[in-house]
């Protein structure tokens, strides 16, 4: 009887530790995840110390989960900030990932920076556009004397279209190459 | 001799690895099964040693690709189980991976044949 208390002390303590170790991830699926194991667990009847020793420590579990989340999500999702995650730690584990990091930082500021322009055009229109200051060509707010503004008006309608296009064309590319990297590892953890 | 048969043992390892979604999958094509009934399938029908720590969080994966469901089941055992269960989804990316692998595995056959065969070449 005790070693039946000992057990289920057992259980809730490690999935009581999972589901610190899981945080941000939905009520939800947390609870999907706990029951789960809190099944897997309970159906090793006698041996629990050891099924709990083979699943790892939580903090270990819960990392294979978030890089297994990361996987299914980002390569579908078009939402940037858990790109720009799952794209982050690929970028901790090799010189591929670093470069799709810097694609997507690079790719996002530009989007970012044509959008602006467009919108304060109307509102600076001596300061804000695509300056020409040989050798080097800014898209911003420019004070710089000599240098040569080239799009005029032009910079609120090529801002509209081009900072969409960017961000659209940045996001397929990472999901990409993140579909490319899970065909690649997918079951790699 | 040694570093060989490690590099073997690591090449072996990464196979099973990448080939590990397609048999979670395959192994939930004839009914739903648990979590530990498919550790045991694994081991049983393909001699692949699958880690719980593993297994959990690649079907977590799977569920929220749509290509598994689980539900709590009474299977006559007195206490429920939870069991897992390929979707349509879950099925038709199972009969894809399936194709892939066998024409994968055919054109490697083929390739290796010549060092599994009888004799060494001249």
């Amino acid at each position: 009887m005790t070693t039946q208390v000992d057990a289920r002390a057992q259980i809730e303590r490690y999935l009581l530790r999972l589901r610190g170790a899981l945080g941000n991830v939905s009520a939800e699926e947390k609870a999907e995840i706990l029951s789960d194991l809190r099944n897997h667990l309970e159906e090793s009847a006698g041996a629990v110390a050891a099924a709990i020793a083979a699943l790892g420590s939580p903090e270990e579990l819960a990392a294979s989960y978030h890089r297994e989340r990361l996987l299914a999500r980002a390569s579908t999702t078009p939402e940037p900030s858990l790109l720009l995650r799952a794209t982050f730690q690929w970028a901790l584990t090799g010189l591929r990932g670093v470069l799709a990091f810097l694609v997507l930082l690079f790719g996002y500021s530009f989007s970012a920076g044509f959008l602006i322009c467009g919108l304060l055009k109307p509102f600076m229109p001596n300061q804000v556009g695509m300056w020409l200051h040989p050798p080097a060509i800014t898209l911003g707010v420019v004070s710089e004397p000599g240098a040569h503004e080239l799009l005029g008006w032009w910079m609120i309608p090529i801002g509209f279209t081009v900072g969409p296009l960017l961000l659209i064309g940045t996001t397929r590319l990472i999901q990409l190459l993140l579909r490319r990297r899970a065909a690649r590892h997918v079951a790699m953890l | 001799m040694y570093l060989s048969m490690e590099h073997t043992k690591q090449w072996d390892a990464q196979l099973r690895k990448g080939s590990l979604e397609l048999a979670i999958l395959a192994s939930l094509w004839a009914r739903p099964l648990y979590g530990l009934e498919m550790l045991r399938t694994l081991r049983e029908r393909g001699g692949m040693e699958v880690a719980e720590g593993t297994l959990y969080p690649i079907l977590n994966r799977l569920r929220l690709d749509g290509l598994v469901t689980s539900e709590w089941q009474d299977a006559g055992t007195g206490h429920p189980r939870k069991y897992y269960t390929l979707t349509g989804p879950g099925r038709s990316r199972t009969r894809e991976l399936a194709a892939a692998w066998g024409a994968f595995s055919a054109q490697m056959n083929g390739i290796v044949s010549v060092v599994n065969g009888k004799g060494d070449p001249q």
